[in-house]
Parts: structure tokens; sequence; C-alpha cells
């Protein structure tokens, strides 16, 4: 039904190519979010599959129908705006309304969908208001609204979260991913936040300079990132990067510091590498490597601690308590899920598996 | 109170004082022609406030035909220069190609020609196409002369709606043309209305042009009818400022019905920053 293909899509202003043959399957029903640093091109991506930007090159197809040449309004697809552009002269009900109008639906089957939409959301107090009468989360809302009422076959977010507070980016959050588990519709996600990508997302595909850079499930990605740029991408904090050489089965840091890993690297010892270690892969030991503590910031629920090991800085995450305070050592064990080993030239992952 | 309050009050009173002097001082010249085209007129009876100089105009010369004439061209410039400049400001607003860009320069060159200097031959060639001494002659010179500034003001405030509503438009199902008039332009009043104050103003006030086309008495607009009360030998200053006073009233009017609309309208609410 609403399943989409993306086949090597190019886009360039002028002689400036802003997306380089980006390839993409998204199944039907599947929640998947773009996500990257401002100016990777997921805006672009987004906006060629909704019809307002052209497709230079490459086919787009959405529920086995090639979209290519079709204006916005015959893909049936709906779009939440990064500054939700309501119609501002048009009550709540019009403007969620708007798009059954022009379709040509009867007042009576048009008022009952919106209504269904407006209860939803828990917008039904607010049907007769006009959008400057409301405050952002129920702009925010009525721009769902507008969405959800007209049944499309892909719905498609811009980076829909990122003007609002963070306290109702959260609520929004779970609301968003709550009416994507009922609706099941096929639903594409711009933000440049790994956060929502991680907390919403079926898949990711995670972008970099116009490009895609890796795709998989929140966890692949945070387990198995393919390269260095989705390692510090994915994560918060983020993953520690030591440069080194790999020695035998032991990693070397520059300044000499010799961390043992499990597995087997023999395959490629010798080589230039870039060890990765995630914060909360740092665990208290009583015996290990020694680190210095520069910084302890205790959130409650974890404590996170900036210490000075091989030359670094790096960020360690602990669930315990930490007793010790700047200035002190620390002897550290790591968890060996939390090893990710990544070649110093290229930044690709490097196997095994550690 | 703080310190700073009172040398804040004079500051204050000293501008709003600048300003009562300087709209008395734009306003004076207002004054004395309502003053004047209320005096008696020279033999009629003698009174302190008068409406003979009107009654005399109204008997002794077509004005009503004038003021007639000047609202037809006036409302028939206005609707034609809005019909015209509003798609293609929209156009120029959001176009990014290079023919877009090179066009909006050539209107920009355009308008900082004075229309007077391609009067003489429009003149040879309405009169061709038997256009003098025709109103429609007026409108379409009307038209073309404020096309140019008036397609660049609707483009500064297309320029001001986020293309964002159009493009949720489009993907609510409208055409482009759809999306523009259903969307951009329900939401530019403001910018619609000041560019037919502007339309309107350019063709209400015109001399120049319609000195040079129209020749018979009752196809007058009313800057020329007034210019028929100056004689060679004597001027009725009465009936002068009679009809001053009679021209100057529709745009009055205007302004006073259409100033609230300025502040409303925009685009307050649609979008999450506002």
């Amino acid at each position: 039904m609403g399943a989409m293909t993306i086949r090597e899509a190019r886009k360039n202003y002028g002689a400036v190519e802003v997306l380089h043959g980006v390839s993409l399957d998204i199944e039907d029903g599947e929640f998947v979010i773009l996500v990257g640093p401002s100016g990777c091109g997921k805006s672009t991506l987004l906006r060629m599959i909704a019809g307002l930007e052209s497709i230079a090159s490459g086919e787009i197809t959405i529920a086995g129908r090639t979209v290519n040449g079709l204006a916005p309004k015959d893909r049936d697809i709906a779009m939440v705006f990064q500054n939700y552009a309501l119609y501002p002269h048009m009550t709540v009900e019009e403007n969620m309304g708007f798009s059954l109008k022009l379709a040509g639906v009867p007042v009576a089957e048009r008022k009952e969908r919106v209504a269904a939409a407006a209860e939803m959301l828990g917008l039904e107090p607010y049907l007769g208001r006009h959008p400057r009468q409301l405050s952002g989360g129920q702009r925010q809302r009525v721009a769902m609204g507008r969405a959800i009422v007209r049944n499309p076959q892909v719905y498609l977010f811009d980076e829909p979260l990122s003007n609002l507070d963070a306290k109702l980016r959260v609520q929004m959050r779970s609301e968003i991913k709550l009416n994507h588990q009922r609706l099941r519709t096929t639903t594409v996600y711009v933000t440049h936040d790994q956060i929502e990508a991680m907390t919403m997302a079926d898949r990711i595909v995670v972008m970099r300079d116009g490009t895609i850079e890796q795709i998989g499930t929140p966890l692949e990605l945070y387990d198995r990132p393919a390269n260095l740029f989705v390692a510090g991408f994915i994560g918060s904090p983020a993953m520690n990067q030591l440069p080194g050489r790999l020695e035998g089965g032991t990693f070397v840091a520059e300044d000499g510091t010799c961390i043992p890993l499990p597995g087997d690297v023999s395959g490629v010892s010798g080589r230039d590498v870039v060890l990765g270690i995630r914060p909360e892969g740092f665990l208290p030991a009583m015996e290990g490597l020694t680190a210095e503590v520069v910084t302890v910031e205790p959130t409650g629920s974890e404590t996170q601690v900036m210490l000075r090991l091989a030359g670094q800085v790096l960020t360690a995450a602990f669930r315990e308590r930490v007793t010790q305070r700047p200035g002190d050592a620390i002897t550290l064990g790591i968890e060996h899920a939390h090893l990710h080993l990544f070649d110093a030239a290229t930044g690709e992952r490097i196997g095994p598996d550690l | 109170m703080t310190a700073a309050g009172p040398s804040f009050d004079r500051a204050t009173a000293l501008r709003t004082a600048g300003v009562f002097v300087f709209t008395a001082i734009a306003l004076l010249p207002i004054g004395a022609t309502i003053m004047l085209s209320l005096r008696p007129r020279p033999g009629g009876e003698p009174a302190l406030i008068s409406l003979q100089n009107f009654r005399h105009v109204f008997e002794t010369s077509l004005v009503l035909d004038w003021l007639g004439n000047s609202l037809m061209v006036s409302l028939f410039t206005v609707v034609a220069a809005i019909i015209v400049s509003a798609p293609a400001g929209y156009v120029i607003s959001r176009g990014r190609h290079k023919v877009i860009e090179g066009y909006s320069l050539l209107l920009f060159i355009v308008q900082s020609l004075p229309i007077i200097t391609a009067v003489i031959p429009l003149f040879i060639l309405f009169a061709r196409l038997g256009l003098a001494d025709h109103l429609g002659a007026l409108v379409i010179i009307y038209v073309a002369g404020s096309l140019s500034v008036a397609t660049w003001m609707m483009a500064a405030y297309f320029d001001s709606i986020p293309a964002a509503l159009e493009e949720a438009a489009w993907i609510d199902g409208c055409s482009v043309f759809g999306g523009f008039v259903r969307i951009v332009l329900r939401n530019s009043l403001p910018g619609v209305l000041s560019t037919a104050i502007f339309t309107f103003l350019l063709s209400w006030n015109d001399y120049l042009v319609a000195i040079v086309f129209l020749k018979s008495d009752d196809s007058f607009t009313l800057p020329i009818g007034l210019q028929s009360f100056f004689q060679q030998t004597s001027t009725d200053w009465g009936a002068v400022m009679a009809v001053s006073v009679i021209t100057m009233m529709p745009p009055v009017i205007l302004f006073a019905l259409l100033n609230r609309y300025f502040s409303v309208g925009g685009i307050g609410g649609s979008l999450s920053s506002q």
C-alpha cells in the first residue's frame, strides 16, 4: 500500500550537487527518520518526496506509482512543516478540513472526519479558533490534525518539534509515536536531533553531505555503527574516539596506554585505528585502567564523569554513584559490547566484532 | 519614578510638539482651501460660512461628470493594475530563475522613466486607434505607468508571506494558481490595499497625461476640469477652491474607510514563532 522506494535520487542547485544518488526502500507502515547535521540533504530529500523540489535524476515511487512528474496534490501525501504553516485566515476546523474541501468531500463527512481527528489530538475545544489564538503545542497538533484528516499513503514530517520547548517536545514525541502505532501509516520524518530519531524510528537513515551513511534500526546504529560519523552522531553523550594502533590483540593509544581487546583482531594487527568507547561502556572496577577524574556531573539516575585517559579527556557515564572528586584516580573496566574499532584513514568500521 | 523619568517625559513632550508643528504646516494649505471654498461668492448673501461656491460650480459646470469620469478612470485603473500586478509580483517574489530576476530588474529600470516622455508618441498612436479624447486611453496609460511600482509593491508584500503556506496548500490539493489565490493573496490584504491606494492616487491626481488626451468638456477628469476655471484674465477663486475640495474628498474618504485594514490581516498565528 504505502510503500515507497527511492532510486538513485539526485538533486543539484546550479552546479552544486546536494544529493549524490540516494537510494532507500521504505516498507508500508514503517516510521523512517532521516537524521543528520544541517546541510546534509535530509530536508531536500523530504521535499523531493513531497514534490516541492524537482528530482534531477533518479526515481521516487509511492505505493508502486512513480511520482517524479506529479504535482504535490497528486501524490497522496500529507506534510507537517517545521513552522506548521497553518492558514491564518481559517479556523482550526477549516484548516483541518481544507484538503477535504478541495477534494470535494461532502460537508457532513468532512465534519465527521475533522471531528474524529480533533478527538484523537484533543483539539475539540479549539475547533472554532484561529491559529493566532493557539499556543505553540496546539498549533503543532493542528498541523498534525491537518495531515491525519486526509488519511494519506505517506506522512512527511519536516523537523516538526524543533520550535517547541524541551518539555513539550518530549510530550509531542510520544504523541506522534502513539499516533503512528494507531494509524500505521508510512511516515518519513526529518530531524537533526538524534534522540528524536532513536526514540521514534523503526529505522533511521543517517545522512551526511548528500549521501546516506547508514540505514538501520535505532539499536543497530547504536550497537554497530558503520563508521566514525555514525558512531559520533548516534548516542548521547557521544562515543569517545581514541586514535592509536593495533598491536596483536592490544590497542595502543598514542601515548602508549595499552587497552587489551577481546576477540580475534590479529588479522588487522599493525593498522592505525580509532577505538570507539561508549561512555556507558566504562565500569568502576577493582583493577584495570587507571584514569584521572576531571569533572563529576551527577544527574541522579546516572553520573557523567570526564576522565583523563591515554592523554585525552573522555566521557564516562556510570549507573553507580561516584565518590571520587576531581583530581582523584579512578580504576575502570570496559564493557566489551561498547567497544568499536574503526579504520583511522577511512573511518569505516573494522570487523570482527569485539 | 526613576531618575530618568522626567527627562524621558520632556523628550516625549518635545516629540509630540514637533509632530503637531509639522502636521499644522502640512495641513495649512488644505485648511486654507477648505476655508476659502466656504466663503460667500462676490455679490452673494454675506455670511461667515456659505455653500454658495459649491452651488455655483454644480449649477454652471460639469463637475459631477468630471467626478464620475475621475472615479471611473481610477476604479478601472486600480482593478486592472491589481489583477496584473498581483500575479506578476508573486512570480517575482517566488521565482528564482535568471529570466525572472532579469525581468524584475527591467521593471526597476522602467519605473524610473517618467511617463511624460512617452505621452506625445502615445497620443499619436492612440489618435490613430480612435482613443484620443477617450477615458480608456487614460486607463491604459495609468495601468502601464503604475505597473512596475505596483508589481514591486506586491512582490515585497508576498516576500513576507512564508512559502510554507502555499506549499501546505499545494499538498492539501491546490494548484499553483489556486494556492496563490486561496492562501497567499487571501492573506495579503494590506499589500493589496497599499498597491490599490498607490495606483488610485496616481490616476486620481494625474494632470499631465489627461491634459494631452482629453479635449471635450464632458470627458474631463477633475484636475482638468479644475483647470478650466483659470481664465486668461480672471480666475474664479471661490469656484476653484470648491472644485479642489470636491477633488480632495474621495481620497480622504477612501483612506478613512480603509485605514483599519492596514493594521489587520497578515499571517499572525500561522507560524510557530508568532
